[in-house]
């Protein structure tokens, strides 16, 4: 297995450097370049700091001031170091899916399946080697849930304080880990008891100690505790550290186009959310507090009952509520499946759904629905057609194709909480002495 | 027991070590920034001159750049005023006419290229200089409102050789529909490849392609709205071979001409929203995010087993 897994990380780095390569060729003699557009502002945000000079004197330049400062060698190196560093995340990705899964006793063909489901995909080699940065963001996820798991609570909210202040989307993981670090999983000095897989799982009820409802209502009677008032303290002064730092040193540039232009984003361009074409058609007339409120009811309805449902299984957890958020949204972009690609391998062992035929349906509907999108979204935009209509009920289809697999994924997983009961586990032992 | 204390005390060791990474490369790249010196922004359309008057000079890099420091946004009769008060600021000492011009859009959908093909003579007045004169011509596209040029992709023209020079004014926003941008221009400066010696007579053509842009339009009733370009401004600049235009050798003509007086204006038709729909469109979407919302609601609580006597665990 350890001889299969090298074999597998080596070639999918070598296949990495062989396209990043490639991508220069085609940027230097093809009209079509293959680095991605936003790249190429990293880029120039990264020299524009290297100079001395504030990032965000770069059009369009949306990211943490972090993002550049990665990028630094950039100027000094290599064009291209960010697209290597972008990539050895996408290989980190990789080694962390593997040890979530040993961690968890996944035996060596689905684990070695799962890592293969995030290093082979198409959509996740080409983002790292085309210069996007959401690599970076899936491997601090990854390392946030391993901390988690083997207890070190300061450490996870480090991470996550930095990750949330990169990129706002891991907000959504809040509530999830603050239940999670329950007294009765992580007692002080030990680390937590993870529960193991099984190839099997005849029973519903294997690996459930205690019901939902208890959970939540047991998690919510003792809030603060020691763990939980930990990681909010210290994610919370590493995002205000790290928000207050780059306040100080780029301003009021830094809040509008990092913070705020993200969290008040309503693009009229057209984009695979159900809501492009409503807001495009008001977009003249400002919304008003109820046409906003009701656009979020659906995502917030929905991240709070898959959170009440999945908390105790946390990959699973965070694994739909990412679904969900990306369907939901009011802008949704390609870049933004990565997000729940990376968790999709760190589930899959749990799932009953079989390649054949329910994995299949699930592929091609998702797919098919996707391609549909892409084909009207091309009459519009390349040839010049007005199917605004045909693209916006397209993109109702891909809401659809959406619920229909994440409504397959949470009826064929098997929900096993990702920790045991501590004090369970010691009152048996206590009965068997 | 020995070798898995063996191991704990490797991890640590690695963990420590990627943390001293990390740590290393934070100083290095801080480093970098704090030695640098901060000589401003860094802008690929500014170049070093700050002109004080309200008229480009005719050996500063871009003529249009000094109307946006006088105008908030462009407007057309201003800015042939301005065009107007350059050239007769400026000495004209080579003299060009426009024989013939054709300007056309190419291309389908949102992205096309603006095609100017034209033939053009020159004919220098005198020149003080007998080693001969570089001339480049300057054309400047006044784009109409709903149309953008992104500077970057002309940065990129640039460092590929397909312009000597390039610049974007105004509005360079990308992503701004129509009704909240103002207009933009641009202006691309193109070597003519010849020496210009005195008495001789010279004649060309050059064919320039410049990418632009749709942004969304207005919504509207009948699901398109179409946009017309004016013709482009055409500049001749000529200076001493091997030095940059200085203020003493540096000659501003207009390329005029009566080429083609019976060419229909350009125009570009872009589809846009249909105002009429605007009800059942949001109607239809907020009942859809609601019916997806509840489906998935009602999975989770029933597969969770939460609110089991309302729901029947599977």
């Amino acid at each position: 297995m350890m001889i299969t897994f090298h074999f597998l990380l080596i070639f999918s780095a070598i296949f990495r450097v062989l396209l990043i390569m490639y991508g220069e060729w085609q940027d230097g003699h093809m009209e079509v370049r293959y680095t991605d557009v936003d790249y190429l502002v990293f880029s120039d945000a990264a020299i524009l700091m290297s100079s001395g000079a504030s990032p965000y004197n770069r059009a369009t330049y949306r990211y943490s001031p972090l993002l550049a400062f990665l990028l630094l060698p950039n100027a000094s190196l290599h064009p291209s170091w960010g697209k290597f560093l972008f990539s050895a995340s996408d290989l980190l990705v990789g080694i962390f899916i593997r040890d979530i899964l040993k961690m968890r006793g996944v035996s060596d063909m689905p684990c070695l399946f799962s890592v293969m489901v995030w290093l082979f995909n198409p959509f996740t080699f080409t983002i790292g080697t085309r210069g996007n940065c959401e690599p970076i963001v899936c491997a601090a996820i990854l390392w946030i849930i391993i901390s988690i798991m083997k207890g070190k609570v300061f450490q996870a909210a480090f991470w996550y304080g930095l990750v949330v202040h990169f990129r706002v989307y891991p907000v959504i993981y809040v509530l999830p880990i603050i239940l999670i670090l329950d007294p009765q999983y992580l007692q002080s000095g030990h680390m937590p008891v993870l529960t193991p897989w099984k190839a099997h799982w005849p029973n519903q009820s294997d690996g459930v100690e205690m019901s939902n409802a208890n959970f939540i209502l047991s998690a919510v009677g003792s809030i603060l505790t020691r763990a939980r008032v930990l990681f909010g303290l210290v994610s919370g002064s590493v995002f205000l550290g790290c928000t207050w730092l780059s306040f100080y040193l780029y301003g009021r540039e830094f809040l509008n186009e990092a913070v705020l232009y993200h969290l008040t984003r309503t693009d009229p361009r057209h984009n695979f959310s159900i809501y492009f074409y409503h807001i495009y058609l008001h977009y003249e007339n400002d919304f008003s507090l109820l046409e906003k409120l009701i656009s979020f009811l659906p995502q917030l309805t929905v991240q709070l009952a898959l959170i009440f449902s999945f908390a105790r299984d946390l990959p699973f957890c965070f694994f739909v509520q990412t679904v969900a958020f990306v369907a939901f949204n009011k802008v949704i972009t390609a870049q933004y499946f990565v997000w729940f690609f990376c968790l999709l391998p760190i589930i899959l062992p749990w799932s009953s759904m079989k390649l054949k035929w329910e994995g299949v349906a699930c592929i091609l509907c998702w797919m098919v629905a996707q391609t549909h999108w892409l084909m009207w979204g091309y009459m519009l935009e390349f040839r010049g057609h007005n199917v605004f209509l045909q693209l916006w009920l397209a993109s109702l289809l891909f809401l659809a194709a959406n619920t229909f697999v994440l409504v397959m994924f949470i009826r064929r997983h098997k929900i096993v909480p990702i920790f045991q009961l501590v004090y369970t586990k010691s009152k048996s032992l206590g009965k068997l002495e | 027991m020995a070798m898995a204390d063996r191991m704990t005390a490797t991890t640590k060791s690695n963990g420590a070590l990627t943390y001293l990474y990390l740590l290393v490369y934070i100083a290095l790249s801080s480093g970098q920034i704090f030695f640098n010196k901060e000589d401003g922004a860094f802008d690929y359309m500014n170049d070093s001159d700050e002109p004080n008057a309200s008229i480009a000079a005719c050996h500063e890099k871009y003529i249009s750049k000094t109307y946006f420091k006088e105008h908030e946004r462009l407007q057309d009769s201003s800015f042939q005023d301005y065009i107007v008060r350059v050239l007769e600021g400026n000495p004209e000492r080579v003299h060009a006419e426009l024989l013939d011009l054709h300007h056309n859009l190419v291309g389908e959908g949102s992205h096309r290229h603006l095609s100017s093909h034209l033939r053009y003579s020159i004919e220098p007045d005198s020149i003080s200089d007998p080693s001969g004169q570089q001339c480049e011509i300057i054309l400047i596209e006044r784009l109409p409102s709903g149309v953008f040029a992104d500077p970057f992709e002309y940065q990129h023209l640039i460092q590929r050789g397909v312009f000597k020079d390039a610049a974007v004014f105004g509005d360079t926003n990308l992503e701004l529909p129509s009704f909240l941008s103002s207009r933009s221009m641009v202006e691309v400066h193109i070597e003519v490849d010849s020496n210009i010696t005195s008495g001789q007579k010279f004649s060309g053509e050059v064919k320039v392609e410049l990418p632009v842009h749709a942004r969304y339009p207005p919504v509207g009733n009948d699901g398109y709205s179409r946009i017309e370009f004016v013709k482009p401004d055409l500049l001749l600049r000529c200076g001493t071979e091997g030095s940059a235009c200085s203020s003493q050798n540096c000659s501003l003509s207009c390329i005029t001409g009566s080429a083609d007086p019976g060419q229909n204006a350009v125009s570009w038709t872009i589809p846009a929203g249909i105002e009429t729909r605007a009800k059942v469109v949001s109607a239809v979407t907020f009942a859809s995010a609601l019916l997806s919302a509840a489906l998935i609601i009602v999975v989770s609580l029933r597969q969770s087993g939460i609110g089991g006597k309302f729901f029947k665990q599977s």
